[in-house]
């Protein structure tokens, strides 16, 4: 999954909230370049800005300094080759529609015909394995399976780019296991790259082909770790792996840099 | 187990409603039909052995009830022809006026509940104006279009309107702003943002303010066409009044009860088949 231009190229970005006296910085500068067909997972210490460089990269918010670009193009408005997964499905998805209109949302409305917006919608259920819960509602479905349905939704429109907010933030320990072998299943299926949002160091490594580390409030890069473990993964032999463990206790250090020298 | 329901309030309505769609749930809806029919005996009972002036007993209202009402052939629904006159005179103002103020209404407070820019500008007027009692409004009214139906109709949509425009704001404010920006990440503009996301969301919301708006609405067609002295039910109960027709007064006012619980029933099945996802309890 290695390609050789970026798809995603972040320049000098910075974001102050407010003006004068009472303004606040939330992010000082991130660079970074994410290759086709890669994903990059970005963590840090909670309130490290991470939410709102998410917001910029989706054309969500407009960044006070720098520039995202996403296939040489820079964002301006919401660009169409993105899909985005929130960490709390419970607010992202429509409550008031079936499980495969919320799949069908972000595809109608744009000139489609009817039969092939269904048909992608059935697709994407597919893909996470959710067939046979279409006609259900959201409400109905565990937390795991909800936040499935949200990224069928994110990836019903074949986007380029996913963006993952702490997506698996608020499900129990066995379900992020399983929504994790979900996410690297559905990147080998649909080739496409992703931005994964974490705070978790395990997932960040297992997830992703590099890993960005953000300092605290304002955010800079602290450092970009390749991760070099091919594919496929898998929860055991993967996370048993040298490189693994390796790039795990980097990142741990770098995020908590004093831990170590605690009793 | 998703939504598990701590809320005192929504387990008791929870309870409450279990109770109602339990088995044989038709026989405990009828529970309160024993405390009707011993209130109309006693009442019954108790105004034949000391008849007072103001309150005949409940079969002479049931006689004029007969007699001024339901005098007419079936395919009126036995209503007489001026009973149905008068009922569908006051109930048409009261539910144009109402559909007019619930679009109005609506629009506007979405447009003010996204905008919290704007809603700031419009927070005092909109305060001065809901602060208005809706029928010190009638008088005006009459000054302006006179005493015919457009008079009652703004009447009835200068009542509604805030109710249901301060419900729009407070219930389009509050749509999460995660749900907004599913909209924006899909490019919806700003009317399929409105039609898809908005209202839907808000709905549980805007049915509150639609249902208070409602039984105003009534009142308001009611007051306005006795302000007027003719036109409707509030026409009839002004003539009852001057001739001082005391069981026709009760007829009238038992025909406002049944046919405003009917309109509030009406409603009630609409939201709830709208709003089917959004009842509590009714999780894995």
């Amino acid at each position: 999954m290695t390609s050789s231009n970026p798809i995603l190229a972040v320049k000098g970005l910075s974001h102050t909230y407010g003006h004068g006296a009472t303004a606040h910085r939330a992010i000082a500068q991130v660079d970074f370049e994410l290759m086709t067909g890669q994903a990059i997972s970005v963590v840090g210490p909670s309130g490290a800005g991470k939410t709102t460089l998410l917001r910029c990269l989706a054309g969500l918010q407009t960044p006070t300094g720098g520039s995202v670009e996403i296939e040489g193009v820079p964002v301006t408005r919401v660009p169409s080759s993105i899909g985005v997964v929130f960490q709390d499905y419970s607010r992202s998805l429509m409550p008031w529609l079936s499980v495969k209109r919320n799949v069908e949302f972000p595809l109608r409305g744009h000139g489609l015909d009817k039969r092939e917006v269904q048909q992608r919608a059935m697709d994407a259920l597919a893909l996470v394995g959710l067939t046979a819960a279409a006609d259900r509602h959201p409400r109905q479905l565990s937390g795991g399976m909800q936040q499935r349905v949200a990224i069928a939704r994110a990836v019903a429109v074949q986007p380029r780019i996913l963006i993952m907010d702490e997506p698996f933030a608020s499900v129990d320990a066995q379900t992020r296991a399983e929504l994790e072998d979900l996410t690297l299943s559905v990147r080998r299926r649909t080739d496409t790259s992703v931005v994964l949002v974490t705070h978790d160091i395990d997932e960040s490594v297992y997830l992703a082909d590099s890993v960005l580390v953000l300092s605290g409030n304002p955010s800079r890069v602290v450092d970009q770790l390749p991760v070099e473990l091919g594919y496929p993964r898998d929860q055991l032999t993967t996370k048993r792996q040298e490189n693994y463990l390796d790039v795990r206790s980097k990142v741990y250090e770098m995020i908590h840099p004093h831990r170590m020298t605690q009793p | 187990m998703v939504g598990a329901v701590t809320d005192p309030m929504t387990t008791q309505a929870v309870r409450w409603r279990k109770w109602m769609s339990g088995p044989r749930a038709w026989l405990r809806s009828l529970a309160g039909v024993p405390v009707v029919v011993v209130g109309l005996l006693i009442w019954q009972w108790q105004t034949t052995r000391h008849p007072v002036f103001f309150l005949p007993p409940p079969l002479v209202i049931a006689r004029r009830l007969k007699t001024d009402w339901l005098s007419g052939p079936a395919h009126s629904l036995f209503l007489s022809h001026e009973g149905l006159t008068a009922i569908v005179q006051t109930f048409q103002t009261a539910l144009i006026g109402w559909a007019i103020a619930a679009a109005l209404g609506i629009i506007v407070g979405s447009v003010l509940g996204v905008r919290p820019s704007l809603a700031a500008f419009a927070a005092p007027p909109l305060l001065l104006l809901r602060s208005v009692p809706p029928i010190a409004v009638i008088p005006i009214a009459i000054v302006i279009l006179g005493l015919g139906d457009s008079m009652r109709t703004a009447v009835v949509v200068a009542g509604c309107l805030w109710p249901i425009l301060l419900n729009a704001v407070a219930a389009v404010s509050g749509v999460d702003q995660v749900l907004r920006d599913v909209a924006a990440l899909n490019h919806l503009n700003p009317i399929q943002t409105f039609v898809r996301v908005l209202v839907p969301a808000a709905s549980p919301k805007l049915f509150a303010g639609l249902r208070v708006a409602l039984a105003l609405a009534i009142v308001l067609s009611v007051g306005a066409g006795m302000f007027a002295g003719s036109g409707g039910l509030g026409g009839r109960l002004l003539t009852f009044q001057n001739n001082f027709d005391v069981p026709g007064l009760w007829a009238t006012i038992t025909v406002l009860a049944v046919l405003g619980a009917i309109v509030n029933w009406l409603l009630l099945l609409v939201e709830r088949s709208a709003l089917r996802w959004n009842i509590q309890g009714e999780t894995l």
